[in-house]
Parts: C-alpha cells; structure tokens; sequence
C-alpha cells in the first residue's frame, strides 16, 4: 500500500466520520474541495479586482443601462414591474433579482448613481458566473489548471469586462444558465439535480428570454448524462418543472389581464409579437453602417483575440464528444447571429463568452497533452492547435494589458455625472425634463415627480406619457441628450424637435461620450435665438454703464466680458446698487464648469467700499449688509466664501423683464 | 383546491384588475407646470401596504394556506419518487440477486370472512411455496360456516402445512382474529396475508435471505393492485399501489418511521411477543404495529420485486373504497392520538411521525379550505403577487401528474401490460376528482373520530352484508373482461370487508399524492 492510497483511506474515514451535522457538512465540503480552493480562489479574487475597480468609471452609463436600473427601482422603490407601463418587452425576473439584491444590501441608499447600484448587482452574478465557469469546465472533464484558465479568459477578456460591467440582463441570466448546465451533468442525485437544472433553466429565460436558445443543447446533455433506470421520472419531472416555473410569465400576463390585447392596454402577446416580427432586424453584415456591423466592430474593438479563438475552437470542439453539446451551442448561437433580418442584440455576446473560453481552455489543454503523448497526424494537428492558441496569447498580451489599464484608470462617466449635478443644482425641480434613463432614478431621487422626468424613449411611444404632455414636446422644459438619445433621430419624432428647438445651457464631455443639457424655448428656437440676443443686449447696456462707474475696481477680462453683454444681468445690477454708496472692488467672474460661453453667472468680490469682504475664512459685516439688500430676484442662489473672497452665484434660469 | 383556484381566478379577472397607473397633478393644458406634491411615488394600487386590516387577514391566510399546500404536496411528491432519485436508491429497493440458504422457520396467518370465493385457492397457491419449512394457519370466525368450510377443505388437501383456527371474540376484526392465531403459530417468523391474495411461490425463499442478510426484525413485501383498467379510480388506485411500494416505503424505512402494510408482512416472533400481537382496538393496527416497532428500534427493511409482488384487486365499488379510505384515515388519527410513537428516539422521528399520521387532519382542513379560498378570491381585491402565490401549489400538483403519467408507463412496461392512451387520459382527467375524493374521506374520517364513532363495529355491520352481497355479484359486474388476462386471479371480492383491507398505501392515499 503506497502513502497515497493510505491517506486517502484515511481521507475517506475521515469523510465518514464527520457526521451529518451542518459543520460536518461544511467540514467535509472543505475537505472534498480541497484541491479545488487554491486553485479557484485566487481566479475569484482577480476577477473580483478587475471588475470591481473603477467600476463607474469604465464604461460610461448607457441608457439600456439606466432602464434595467429603473425598472429594478421601481420594483423595490414602487411595487411596480416597471417605472412607466409594463410593456412585456422583456419577462421582468431579470430586473426583480437586481431589485431584490439591492434591497437585502441596501444598493440603491449605498450609491448618489443609481446605476452604480446595478451594476454592483451584475458583477456579483458575474463572480458566480466565473466559479461556475470553473466548475462546468471540470463537469467536462477539463484539469483544475485548464479551468481556471477557462474562468480567468471569461472574467479578463476586454469584450467580457465591457459587458460584465454593464447593467444587462443576459449578465443575470448568465449564472442560472452555466449553474443548470452543471447540474445537468451531475451523476448523482439526478433527479433533484434535473429537477433544479430545469428550474434554473427556466429562471435564466425569464431573466433574460435569448437563453432559450440554449434549451436544445441542454436537453441533449441531461439526456446524455441520464441515468438508464431512472431516466423515465428524473426527465419527465425536469420536463414538467421548466415548463411549469416558464409559465409563470403567462400566469402572471393572465392575472394581470394582459394576456391578449385589449383596449389599447400592454399585453404579452404584443411584447412578444414586438420581439418576434415587428422588431427592425439589424441590417446586413455586407452593409457597412448597418447596426449588425456596428455591433460586430464594437465587440471586435474590444477584444478580437477570443473572438476568433472562441469560433475556431467552437467548430474544432465538435469532434470531442464530451465537448460536443457545448460546441454545438456555440456554433448554433454563432450562426444565429447572421439570420437574415433577424435583430441582433448589443448584449448577446454575454452568453458567448463562458462557452468560448471553456472551449478555448479545453482544446489547449487537450492539444498540449496529445503532443506530449502521441504520435503522426494528431500529433500534427495538436502541435498547430498549441501553435494558434500561442499566437493568441501573444496577440492578446499587449491588447489585453492596454485595455484592462483603461477599465482600471479611465473616467469616461464623468460627463454623465456632471450633467446630473448640474442638472440637480441648476434645473428647478418642478420643470419637466426629458432624459435617458441612466439619470432617470437619480434625478427622481433627487426630488423631481415621476412625471416630470421623463425617458425620452417614451416621448413618443407611450400613450400615457403622451397624455401628460398634450402639447408635446413643449410641455417639457429641458432636454438632456447622450449618445444613445442622438443616435435615433428620426424614429422619435417629438424628441427631435424637442432638441431642434432647444439651446445647450451647459455641455460635458466631448464626441460621443458629450451630454448636453439643452433648455426648450416652447416657441421654437428662432424665438429663443431672438430672446437670447435681446438679453445679450441688454445685458451689453447695463454692463457698459457699469463700467463707466469709478467706483468699481475690475480687470480688463472681465470689463470686456460686462460690455460685451457676456454677464447674467442679475450681476452688473447688484453691483450696482452698491455703486450707488461705496465702491466695490471685483477680483472675478468665473465661468461655472460645462457652461461654456453662457453668460456668466458668478461673481467673486473682494472688498466693498474699500473694506474686505472676508477677514479669517468668514464674511465681514458689510458683506453680510451687503448680501441682507440683495432681496426677491437679485438674491443669490449660492454665497460662499472662495480663494479669500466672496462668491455669489445667481441661478442659471435668468428671470425675464428685469430691466425695464 | 389549488385546481379551483386559477379556474376561478380567470373567471373572476375583473375583481383583480391591474394596477392602474399612478397618476399625479397631472391638471390643465401645461401639465408639468402643476403642483408636484400630489404625486405620490407610491401610488400602487397593488402595493400590500394600502389595504386594510381584514384584508389583510384574509390575504395572509390565503398565502399560509398556499404555502401549506405547497409543502404538502412538495414533501410528498419527494417521498413518492424516493426510487428515483438517484441510480443507487432503485437498486436498494429490490430483493438481492444471490437467494442465501433457508434458515428460518415461518407461519403464514391468514385470516378470512365471509371469503369462501377465493380463501381455497388463496391457501393451495400459498402451500405450493418452496420454502421448505413452512406452516400456514387460516383463521375463521366462528359465525362464519362458508368460509370455515373452505379452509377446512383445503387442510384436507394440505395436512402438513394448513390448520384451521376458529376465532371465537366478539366483536369480530382483523388483529383479533390474528391475536387468536398467533398463539398456535411455531415459525421463527410470523408472516400476514389476506385471503384473496395471490402469492408468488418462491416469495418465501427471498424473504427468508433478506432476514439472514439484513437481520432485521421486520420484512416488508410489496403488495401490488392490478387491475387498473377496470374504472378510473382503480387506475388512481393501481398507481397509488405501485408509487407506494415499488418507492415511498422504502423512504420511510430509511426514515426508520414506518406504517406497514396489512399483508405480505413478516416479523420475528419475539418482535410481536414484545409488542404482545396486535392492537385489537384500533382501525389500522398494522400501522398501529409499525410504529410500536419503529418506536421501539427495531430494524424494518422493505423489498420490492416486480416478479414476486403480491397481486391484489381493488375494492370493487367507489363506495368500498370509500370507506375502506375513511377507515385507515380514522386509523391513522387513533395511532397519532395513541402517541406511541412519542416513544420514537429522535426529533426528527418524531416530527415526521406526527406530520404523517396527522395527514387525514391536513387533508381534511384543506377540503374545508376549498369554499373558503373561493370566496377570498372571488369577494377580496388581490393584489397580483397574492394572486401569484395563490397558483404555487399547482406546480407540484402537475409535476405529480407527470410522475404519474411516467409511473404508469412504467407499470405497463414492468407488468407487461399495454397501456393505452385512453388510460393517460383516464389518469389525467381523474387527478380532480380523486382529489376531491380523497379529501372527503378525509372530512368524514375527522368527523367520525370526533363523533367518538371509533367502532370497528359500526363500520362492520354497515357495511358486511351489502359488501358481501357486492362481493358475491363482483366476479361479473364488476371486474371487466380485462380480469381474464390475469393469470390465475381469482380473487375479486376484496372490498370493505373487515379484514379485507389490502395492506396499505393507506397515506399516500390520505395525503393525497397532492392536493
């Protein structure tokens, strides 16, 4: 008896006499798995730092982003299924389960970005995807080294971490998927196992409905792995519990009445009917701006390496049997993409990925081992597999490292984030605003009624948004734009005039990344353009005069800005009420940040009548006598102390008619 | 009752209107520029916090009776498909595959009255058994001349192997007529059949090996109903037979919590000198006998094998088997109310013993919940996730349905019987109002116990005369033509007859496979 078969016995004694009390049972967890740990932990922890770090850094929020994140909102924060009407475009567990972490960790109180809430909640069912990766690629047979290569390629591939870190649905659904495909593949206990293999199944589909592609592929491999005698009950119980727990989403259509249209109200037959048929399809691949090749050059920016390893390895996979129904998966998700005039989603690479790098692991390692122990052809071929896979690393190094540095480093939310404080600061909260969704929650937040925050996707779409706003775009007050609300000009009608007849009051960011916050003039913008020259004018006049007075004291700058009409007029007059008894001596007009060549609305004063305005970080007393005369709508919004001086800073909503 | 529910839920859509949007200073032509404090965030109408206080009572009910159902139909779904569950668990349910040496002396008891149709053949099949040291006693009331004269026939046939005891107590029942048995008997173990059962011959053989292999006091064997084409309750009946030995008693061995079943049982003389025979007084005494030894430690081991089961028919009318249901139900309240099984070493014994023999209670309170749910759905505002809740219990409900569609092809396929899509349809369409079934024998089985009607007697005199009217017609009217195909069955007759009772899937009958 060699040493190793004796501490096994011994292992297995051990095993044994641990008991059935709970911490024998996690003592002979640990004790089984103890292999398992050193190898899957540090996997663990490195994808935890990458997709934690900086995580509302990188990406920048996008508006589907914002949805999810609103929909979870009112979940928890309404008791509602969705923030407007549930329209059945996608079944809502997705959202629930986002709402249901956020509520048992406190998310949505623990961040000022509701987003960032959310997107706590995908990278934690991303972490589990990543063990589950580990361990479905042991469930194929792969060695603990290959899986955790399988799990560290699907949690640090760029393409992955752009995705993972995105508040998808698909990033839900994902954990439920891998976790019913291990359990199909479970030897014992198979009809537990089976029955909750079905059930996640059916819980990934209502998280996100694309997975039912995969159901085929994992009925192929329940019925493979099924055990003979038992076959008959462990199947038709799975059978019956997917089908059960998927109907759910009917019953739940049914209770709501929903079932079928009915007077104009949503129903799932719409939503479906919508996702099916009525959906434009994204295009051809052979035409350059389709949104097909758009997606295809947004994944391929992002990672091209486990793009091409993944495909190659998915068609090579079908040769191994073992492999074959995962193989298969890909291949028939890969070839689902190109359906003519099918839509092809940004997010459906989501659920490439695991299979991908499980494949690309598996054939690694299945290669390196028949170069190391056979001989002729498929020792050839193994050794140019080892080649491609090499040549991959070596690709992937410098590609890798340079995108991972800008997951890690970069700040590309920082337009969004300042459009929001500013948005909060400067915009009345009784105006009505139209949005993307990624502020929406925030600004509701923040204090705005529902109905005065408005998705600029429901503008035109929803009949009862379009109720409250029976003039149309001129019923709302601000229109803040971003990338995703510019890229469909036409298909949003009032939006696009909301926009035309607007004129952008601060701006952040610049390209796509810009958000305008863009102020609705309800009588077009030619008569904004009018209103506009006429206060510059007017501004012009009375700054002019300003300057003339001795008694101010101001630098040639910011002379020319006063006579150039380049100042809120709220400024030059409350200056000169004080004129009108002492000096007053200017030290700046600083521009507010994102305002650009807005009139300036700040003004920082150092002395007043010849006495210091702030003595010892406070305001002096003729300060304060100062500020108690600025009353009604010469009152400041803000007053503070900055850079030794006193800082007034009026609301950028300047009131009309102040001069008569 | 979970079948009512959504049946009555669709009907009733406009009582459970969906939530109206919420809606705020939504007032003149420039909306946005009215009040915002009106708006209220939460103006759900399908948030829980806005109802009142009784209906508030009235939905948590209803969600507490959803989650009962649902744990009752889950936990015996899960016991029913125990076989199943994995590889090794089937395998563990059969007889071994290498028969050991006899070792053991047995004595077969088997009692009959009003049986003289089928208790001869019952005993010349029985005396063709190879094992080699076997002694058989057929017990026979004293007022009971036909059947007296039948087993005294077939003694003549088999001096060496039949006796004939006379029981000569007042009143008359199935543990007395054993008791009186018992003290004649000389085997080391002492076997149960009923007198219309059909034996396989080699039987004996296998459980003579289990006892040497095993060393367990007591030695179930399966019992199996065959005749499921005859109506379709005795489809349901057939498949509650089968989900019950071929699977669910094996669970409860495993348990080491077991009611056993009334024939095809064998226990060591010294196990039922401990527990002095059977409970004379109670209306399932080999339940009642289960207990006593499971309480008492002693190993029990069931052993299923398709090959030598034995066959049994169902009773022959819905009414006797009514009754036959209401019977074991009271009996299973006597046992839980007899506490023996308070004596049972761990909680968990325990626990499951008082939620098994209080399954008639259960099944019983949940018929009774049938109106009431009705009226809270029809006459409460249900907020949709209450309404959601409310369909939960249906999920294992159906699950079951499909175990059952498995099980029956399974049946066919083991018994080599074709079965038919008519009987799918058959099973499906049964589910219903077996259920209903079930909970009224239920009901009537509470309602009995607490009328104190606890008599063996009643039940008797009920029911013998017009049973065994039934019992002498049954050959004919009964049982179809399908009979014929059964190979050497002669047994029909078996219906409320007091010592009649089949052993018993008597609580996969009393819970219900699901309700």
């Amino acid at each position: 008896m060699t040493s190793a078969t004796v501490s096994r016995a011994r292992f297995r004694d051990f095993i044994a006499e641990s008991g059935r009390s709970l911490s024998g049972t996690f003592t002979r967890f640990f004790v089984r798995h103890r292999l398992a740990i050193p190898w899957l932990s540090p996997v663990l922890v490195i994808s935890a730092l990458a997709s934690l770090v900086n995580f509302g850094g990188a990406p920048q929020r996008i508006d589907d982003e914002g949805t999810y994140t609103a929909q979870a909102y009112a979940v928890s924060a309404f008791g509602q299924l969705a923030h407007y009407t549930y329209s059945y475009d996608h079944p809502p567990l997705g959202w629930i389960q986002i709402a249901g972490y956020a509520q048992l960790t406190g998310a949505f109180a623990r961040y000022d970005l509701a987003v960032l809430a959310a997107r706590e909640a995908v990278i934690v069912a991303t972490l589990i995807s990543v063990a589950l990766v580990w361990v479905l690629a042991r469930r194929l047979g792969l060695g603990r080294a290959a899986s955790s290569a399988a799990a560290l390629v699907f949690a640090l591939s760029p393409l992955a971490l752009q995705f993972h870190r995105t508040v998808y649905l698909d990033n839900i659904a994902l954990p439920w998927l891998l976790a019913a495909f291990v359990l199909a593949l479970n030897k014992r206990s198979q009809l537990a196992s089976f029955a909750a293999s079905a059930a996640f199944f059916s819980i990934a589909v209502l998280s996100k409905e694309t997975f039912l592609l995969a159901l085929p592929f994992l009925a192929w491999m329940m019925v493979r792995s099924s055990h003979q005698a038992t076959r008959r009950y462990t199947l038709s119980v799975a059978g019956t519990v997917l089908v059960l727990v998927g109907s759910s989403y009917l019953l739940l259509a049914a209770i709501k009445g929903e079932l079928v249209p009915s007077n104009g109200k949503s129903s799932l037959t719409d939503g479906v009917l919508f996702q099916l048929g009525s959906r434009a399809g994204s295009g051809s691949v052979f035409d350059p701006n389709s949104l097909i090749v758009r997606t295809f050059s947004m994944w391929w920016q992002l990672d091209p390496v486990i793009i091409v390893l993944g495909t190659l390895a998915s068609f090579a996979a079908l040769f191994f049997t073992r492999l074959r129904p995962i193989a298969a998966l890909m291949v028939f998700l890969i070839v689902a993409m190109f359906r003519p005039n099918g839509y092809l989603p940004v997010p459906y690479v989501i659920v490439l990925l695991p299979f991908s790098a499980i494949l690309i692991a598996a054939l690694a390692e299945k290669a390196v081992r028949t170069l190391r122990h056979s001989r002729g052809v498929t020792r050839v071929r193994a050794g140019a597999w080892v080649a491609i896979t090499a040549l991959a690393l070596v690709a992937a190094g410098p590609l890798w490292t340079t995108q991972l540095r800008g997951f890690l480093l970069s700040d590309l939310d920082s337009p969004l984030r300042s459009a929001e404080s500013w948005a909060v600061a400067n915009i009345p909260h009784t105006n009505r605003i139209i949005v993307d969704d990624s502020m929406w929650v925030d600004l509701v937040k923040a204090g705005w009624s529902r109905d005065n925050v408005v998705w600029y996707y429901k503008v035109d779409t929803d009949p009862a948004v379009k109720a409250k706003s029976p003039n149309g775009w001129k019923d709302s007050d601000y229109v803040i734009t971003t990338d995703s609300m510019r890229s469909f000009p036409n298909s949003l009608p009032e939006v696009k005039k909301a926009i035309v007849n607007s004129e952008v009051v601060a701006s952040f960011g610049s390209g796509t990344q810009a958000v305008d916050i863009r102020r609705i003039n309800p009588d077009g913008l030619s008569a904004a353009k009018k209103t506009a020259a006429a206060e510059t004018a007017q501004a012009s006049e009375v700054g002019s005069q300003l300057v003339a007075n001795p008694g101010l004291s101001v630098s040639s700058s910011d002379r020319d800005l006063l006579t150039g009409g380049r100042v809120d007029v709220r400024i030059p007059l409350a200056l000169g009420s004080q004129l009108a008894t002492g000096s007053v001596k200017v030290s700046g007009l600083p521009a507010q940040v994102g305002e650009g060549d807005q009139p300036r609305r700040a003004v920082r004063i150092s002395a007043l009548s010849g006495e210091a305005t702030v003595r010892g970080g406070s305001l002096t007393a003729v300060a304060r006598a100062y500020i108690n005369g600025l009353t009604g709508q010469y009152a400041p919004t803000s007053i503070s102390v900055v850079d030794g001086t006193l800082q007034l800073l009026y609301s950028s909503e300047a009131p009309l008619d102040l001069v008569p | 009752m979970n079948l009512l529910i959504p049946l009555m839920l669709f009907a009733a859509s406009p009582v459970l209107p969906p939530s109206p949007d919420s809606s705020g200073g939504s007032s003149g032509p420039v909306p946005n520029r009215g009040d915002v404090g009106v708006i209220s965030p939460t103006g759900s109408s399908g948030a829980i916090g806005s109802l009142d206080l009784p209906t508030a009572f009235a939905i948590s009910a209803l969600v507490l009776v959803a989650i009962a159902l649902t744990a009752i139909a889950v936990t015996t779904l899960w016991w029913m498909l125990h076989a199943w569950k994995s590889d090794g668990n089937l395998k563990r349910t059969g007889f071994s595959e290498k028969t050991l040496p006899p070792a053991h002396s047995f004595t077969l008891l088997v009692p009959g009255r009003h049986e003289e149709e089928v208790m001869g053949q019952t005993l010349d099949v029985l005396a063709t058994q190879t094992h080699p040291n076997v002694q058989i006693i057929a017990i026979v009331g004293h007022d009971d001349p036909g059947t007296e004269r039948v087993a005294r026939e077939a003694a003549a046939r088999h001096p060496h192997l039949i006796s004939v005891v006379v029981d000569h107590s007042v009143p008359k029942n199935k543990p007395r007529a054993l008791n009186t048995a018992l003290a004649s008997a000389t085997g080391d173990i002492i076997g149960v059949f009923d007198a219309e059962d059909e034996v396989h011959p080699g039987l004996l053989r296998l459980i003579d090996s289990k006892f040497t292999e095993t060393g367990a006091a007591v030695v179930q064997g399966g019992v199996q109903l065959m005749n499921f084409r005859s109506s379709w309750w005795s489809l349901r009946n057939v498949l509650e037979y089968y989900f019950w030995f071929r699977s669910r008693l094996h669970f409860h061995a495993g348990a080491r919590f077991i009611p056993l079943g009334g024939n095809t049982v064998f226990v060591r003389r010294e196990w039922l000198e401990f527990t002095d025979g059977w409970d004379a007084e109670c209306l399932a005494e080999d339940c009642e006998l289960g207990v006593r030894l499971s309480s008492a430690g002693a190993e029990v081991v069931v052993a299923y094998s398709p090959e030598v089961v034995t066959r049994e028919e169902t009773p022959g009318t819905l009414t006797s088997l009514f009754k036959q249901r209401t019977r074991w139900n009271q009996g299973f309240l006597q046992v839980l109310r007899k506490g023996e099984w308070k004596k049972l070493p761990t909680r968990k014994q325990r626990l499951f013993a008082r939620y098994m023999l209080a399954m008639p209670f259960l099944q019983a309170i949940s018929g009774i919940m049938i109106p009431i749910s009705l009226v809270l759905i029809l006459f409460v505002k249900v907020p949709t996730v209450i309404a959601m809740i409310t369909f939960i219990p249906i999920a294992p409900t159906l699950v079951t349905v499909a175990v059952e569609i498995a099980g029956l092809g399974d049946f066919g396929r083991i018994y080599n019987e074709k079965v038919r899509v008519r009987d799918y349809v058959r099973l499906i369409l049964g589910t219903f109002p077996f259920q209903v079934f079930l909970a009224a024998a239920a009901i009537r089985a509470v309602f009995r116990q607490l009328q104190g009607e606890t008599g063996w007697e009643k039940t008797e005199h009920s029911g013998v005369h017009r049973e065994a009217a039934v019992a002498a017609v049954a050959p004919a009217a009964i049982v179809s033509p399908d009979l014929s195909e059964l190979e050497d069955f002669s047994s029909i007759s078996n219906n409320e007859d007091e010592f009649a009772r089949a052993t018993d899937p008597r609580e996969t009958v009393s819970e219900g496979s699901n309700r």
